[in-house]
């Protein structure tokens, strides 16, 4: 197995708003999806930052759309997960529910 | 809807605004060239959706909020060199401040005439050697951190080069014509010490300037560094 690469808390909800989209993931869907989903309004650069790392990671490849006019004649970049970002999720994943085996939620302090 | 700045559309009081344009400007100065594009059209995209349900005020601030967090995420990555050469500025002027406070108060070295004798004529002199667009482009390289050639580096060096010169002989020759407008007026010794002051004053100032142009001409040729004469 190669070197684990464990992703951050926000990184995996990006990649699972981009595998839910599919076809559709660029920045207002994958914006709008977190929002309807998880209650978290995150701005537009924190959302852009973060996709730029997983990008440049290797995790998520990305392509330039058509442009329309409610965007100011401004094109669209879709973004779409890769075999490696697959991978690094289903690890990160699988890592959380080995540290969840065996803990009782009183452990934490949840009734 | 279309054209329409505020209007009944759908049952729904809705206004038709374009985003803040100087917030557009700033994002579109401080995002990476791959990201203006979807990430202007993102937030475009969204404004337009949130004039549907709230008023113009809000919107606006909506913009603005979106623009300015999303600047901070992404003003170290793309105006690295702006920051650095403002840091050092102010570094610098922090520093004579604190200097001048040490030496007995900072009021005894503000005297805005002998500023106005120096700069303005030093910047028209600037003007006449190089040429308005000349300067515009090295103000330009220095804030942006870019420059695209040769040819460009030398005539950026040398609007710098120029105006710190320029400035200094303009306090050289003011601060000269001071004391002989001293020696030919004053007849107390007692007044001799604050028009000297003052006088000098402007030879300061100018060398402050030749100081600033002398670093932004060394920073644009260490941007310059590496481009061959193939790149002009």
């Amino acid at each position: 197995m190669g070197k684990s690469r464990f992703l951050g808390e926000f990184e995996q909800f990006v990649l699972l708003a981009i595998l839910r989209l599919g076809e559709q993931a660029y920045g207002t869907t994958i914006r709008q999806i977190l929002l309807d989903v998880i209650q978290r309004d995150v701005s537009i650069g924190a959302l852009y930052t973060t996709l730029t790392r997983l990008e440049e990671k290797g995790l998520l490849s990305s392509a330039m759309g058509e442009a329309t006019a409610e965007r100011g004649g401004r094109a669209k970049k879709y973004f779409k997960i890769t075999g490696e970002g697959k991978r690094a999720l289903a690890e990160t994943r699988q890592s959380l529910d080995a540290m969840w085996r065996d803990v009782k939620l009183s452990f934490v302090g949840v009734q | 809807m279309a054209g329409c700045k505020t209007e009944f559309c759908w049952g729904a009081v809705v206004n038709n605004n374009s985003p803040p344009r100087l917030a557009e400007a700033l994002l579109a100065k401080i995002l990476p060239a791959h990201l203006k594009d979807p990430l202007l059209g993102d937030l475009e995209e969204q404004f337009r959706e949130i004039q549907l349900k709230h008023n113009k005020q809000s919107c606006q601030l909506w913009y603005w909020r979106q623009a300015l967090i999303t600047s901070f995420h992404f003003v170290n990555q793309t105006q690295k060199a702006l920051i650095m050469f403002a840091f050092s500025i102010v570094f610098f002027a922090g520093l004579t401040f604190f200097a001048m406070e040490l030496s007995g108060g900072s009021s005894m070295f503000f005297d805005v005439p002998s500023f106005i004798i120096t700069l303005p004529p030093a910047v028209v002199f600037t003007l006449a050697v190089t040429s308005p667009a000349k300067v515009k482009q090295a103000f330009s390289s220095l804030l942006s951190g870019h420059v695209e050639s040769l040819r460009h580096v030398q005539s950026s060096v040398m609007v710098f080069d120029v105006l710190g010169s320029s400035c200094l002989w303009l306090g050289a020759i003011m601060t000269l014509l001071g004391w002989v407008a001293m020696g030919s007026n004053i007849t107390e010794v007692k007044v001799i010490g604050p028009a000297f002051a003052v006088s000098v004053l402007t030879l300061m100032y100018a060398m402050s300037v030749k100081l600033v142009c002398y670093v932004a001409s060394q920073r644009i040729t260490y941007l310059g560094q590496g481009l061959t004469t193939n790149s002009d």
